[in-house]
């Protein structure tokens, strides 16, 4: 899998390029199988703008994206959504399927236009519960769930495909202090099955610990690279806004960063 | 699905049928019925009659029709991803109506007619769907917006009585429109049941497919399904059933919202089990609503009566106690 794009931009439409608002311009990132890649920027500045452009559900203003070396705009959207999966924002469930039945829906793709879920199906969607650890819930309606354990299933029926890469929007917003650790260490065990995952974040710290690469787009510039070389005090300062101070600890020989905000600067 | 249900759901609209067979003005006993339906020379020829011309063809009018109405229903509701869309909120059944009264008027035969009532229904559909459509509309939005439409086409159902002769066409419109299976006979049935059939067939073999429909529009794009094809494939058949039904026995109203939410009490949400359970209640329900219609007193009563009847509480229940454990929001 490698995923990446070539100057990147996306802008609200306008006649002239002064008049047209630029969200964010020339990206460029590279992201190579089984890595873990962060999206970081304040409210606004198209994080999620981003993934859907990523994924093709909008078009860049320029640039392009390749997938496999292969042009996205090339790419059958079957071709495409075969080794990638999808974590949409966190919403509250709108229909009442249980877990399983949503789960079972990650499968489409494996499934016949008029066929229905088969033996295989139905054991890679158990399978897949079981790993994750909401097997327990199968039974029950999507909306008696928990933000966390409807998140939980969100993230199962997304994987229950197989993907290759798995993207998922703010994946941890607004879970509790456990359940946002459970999602992270969730990534981190695809990491380690070789699934890249790429997620958009308002945790500055969630990059620092669990991300390899990060992008980050609201500033002058978008800057991407190597998480621990460019989440930086001075990064962050120029995109949010923010003074804060980086800071290690060391917890049973492992190094440990936190980040601290400490005062609005501009 | 178990079994045991699977054989439930198949066995019940036949013995549901069988037992009806037996029961009108003429009392006839069960043997005499299957002695009569396997063609048997015992039977008196009124009997035979009463039996294979009248009683028989209005029962297969009737599990058609309830079968088609409930799994237009099912469509529907999918389609919209709105628990409380069947023909009749979404204007579907009003276009319908409208589209066939117009027939009538204009001297169709049987298929011009339904022909006639597709495109209005289709049309209706649309309009619905377009009205509705925009990005911060809660799903009441989607019932006014149909209701709007439903009550449109009903101007223009009585703008078409208004003009019909009082002499000769209006009485057969107005009879019609009240709702009724008493128009049943093999010809009719023959022109009728083919579009309802295949329409059954494909929605059920789409049955699990329509899931995904539940799904925000970027987590469809994401399924990597042909999401055009499996929403048109849907909303045609459902008018299609929705018309053909409406061509044949009239405005015969919520039966397409009865039958469904019965089955999602007992079965769930899942499309793959709600479509079959469906079938198999709407046919029998049908049948038995029918029977009731034509056998409680000397004059047979419209059977859209006794739907409506039944359908307008329930579906203020549904409203009441139902709307949390179904749609997760509130309407």
């Amino acid at each position: 899998m490698r995923l990446r794009t070539e100057n990147a931009s996306f802008a609200y439409p306008g006649k002239t390029d002064e008049e047209k608002r630029y969200l964010f311009r020339d990206v460029n990132i590279d992201l190579e199988g089984g890595g873990i890649m962060a999206i970081l920027g304040p409210n606004g500045s198209g994080k999620t703008t981003f993934l859907r452009c990523l994924m093709g559900m909008r078009k860049w203003t320029s640039g392009k994206s390749y997938f496999d070396d292969k042009d996205t705009n090339t790419l059958s959207s079957k071709e495409f959504w075969n080794k990638v999966s999808y974590v949409p924002q966190q919403r509250m469930a709108t229909s009442s399927f249980t877990a399983f039945e949503s789960v079972l829906l990650g499968r489409s793709g494996q499934i016949g236009f008029l066929s229905t879920p088969k033996k295989s199906d139905i054991e890679a969607a158990e399978k897949i519960m079981e790993e994750l650890g909401i097997i327990a819930y199968k039974n029950r309606d999507c909306n008696t769930l928990s933000g966390g354990e409807f998140q939980m299933v969100l993230i199962a029926k997304a994987l229950v495909s197989d993907p290759e890469l798995l993207i998922l929007d703010e994946p941890e917003s607004g879970l509790d202090f456990r359940n946002q650790l459970v999602v992270l260490n969730t990534m981190d065990s695809l990491k380690n099955k070789g699934i890249s995952c790429i997620f958009n974040t308002h945790y500055p710290k969630h990059a620092l610990q669990k991300a390899d690469c990060s992008l980050i787009l609201g500033g002058k510039q978008a800057y991407f690279g190597k998480t621990s070389e460019i989440v930086n005090e001075k990064t962050i300062e120029d995109v949010f806004g923010v003074k804060a101070v980086i800071n290690e600890m060391k917890v049973n020989g492992e190094v440990i960063k936190n980040i601290v905000p400490l005062y609005i600067s501009s | 699905m178990k079994k045991t249900t699977i054989i439930i759901l198949i066995m019940l609209p036949i013995v549901i049928a069988l037992v009806c067979l037996c029961i009108g003005r003429i009392g006839i006993s069960p043997g005499e019925v299957i002695k009569a339906l396997t063609g048997s020379e015992e039977i008196k020829g009124t009997v035979r009659i009463t039996i294979i011309n009248v009683r028989l063809p209005r029962i297969l009018l009737g599990l058609l029709c309830g079968a088609g109405l409930a799994v237009a229903g099912c469509s529907f509701q999918s389609f919209f991803s709105n628990p409380l869309a069947t023909p009749d909120t979404m204007g579907v059944a009003g276009g319908a109506s409208f589209g066939a009264a117009l027939g009538l008027l204009l001297g169709f035969d049987m298929i011009g007619v339904q022909v006639l009532s597709f495109l209005f229904g289709a049309g209706a559909v649309l309009v619905t769907k377009l009205a509705a459509s925009g990005r911060n509309h809660g799903p009441a939005v989607l019932i006014i917006s149909g209701i709007m439409v439903g009550s449109l086409f009903s101007a223009l159902v009585s703008l078409v009585k208004f003009v019909a002769d009082a002499e000769t066409q209006l009485p057969a419109i107005t009879y019609w429109l009240m709702g009724s299976l008493g128009s049943a006979g093999y010809k009719n049935l023959a022109m009728g049941a083919p579009i309802i059939i295949i329409s059954i067939i494909i929605i059920f073999l789409l049955r699990w497919r329509m899931n995904l429909l539940s799904l925000s529009e970027d987590e469809l794009i994401a399924s990597g399904t042909n999401v055009k094809l499996l929403r048109t494939l849907v909303v045609i058949c459902a008018a299609a059933m929705t018309s053909s039904v409406i061509s044949m026995c009239g405005q015969v109203g919520w039966v397409g919202l009865i039958v469904p939410h019965m089955c999602r009490m007992i079965w769930g949400q899942d499309n793959k089990k709600l479509i079959p359970a469906s079938i198999s209640i709407g046919a029998a329900f049908m049948v038995i609503v029918d029977t009731v219609a034509r056998s409680i007193s000397a004059a047979e009563i419209p059977v859209s009566i006794l739907t409506a009847i039944i359908g307008a509480p329930f579906f203020i229940f549904i409203l009441t106690y139902r709307r949390k454990s179904i749609t997760g929001t509130v309407l």
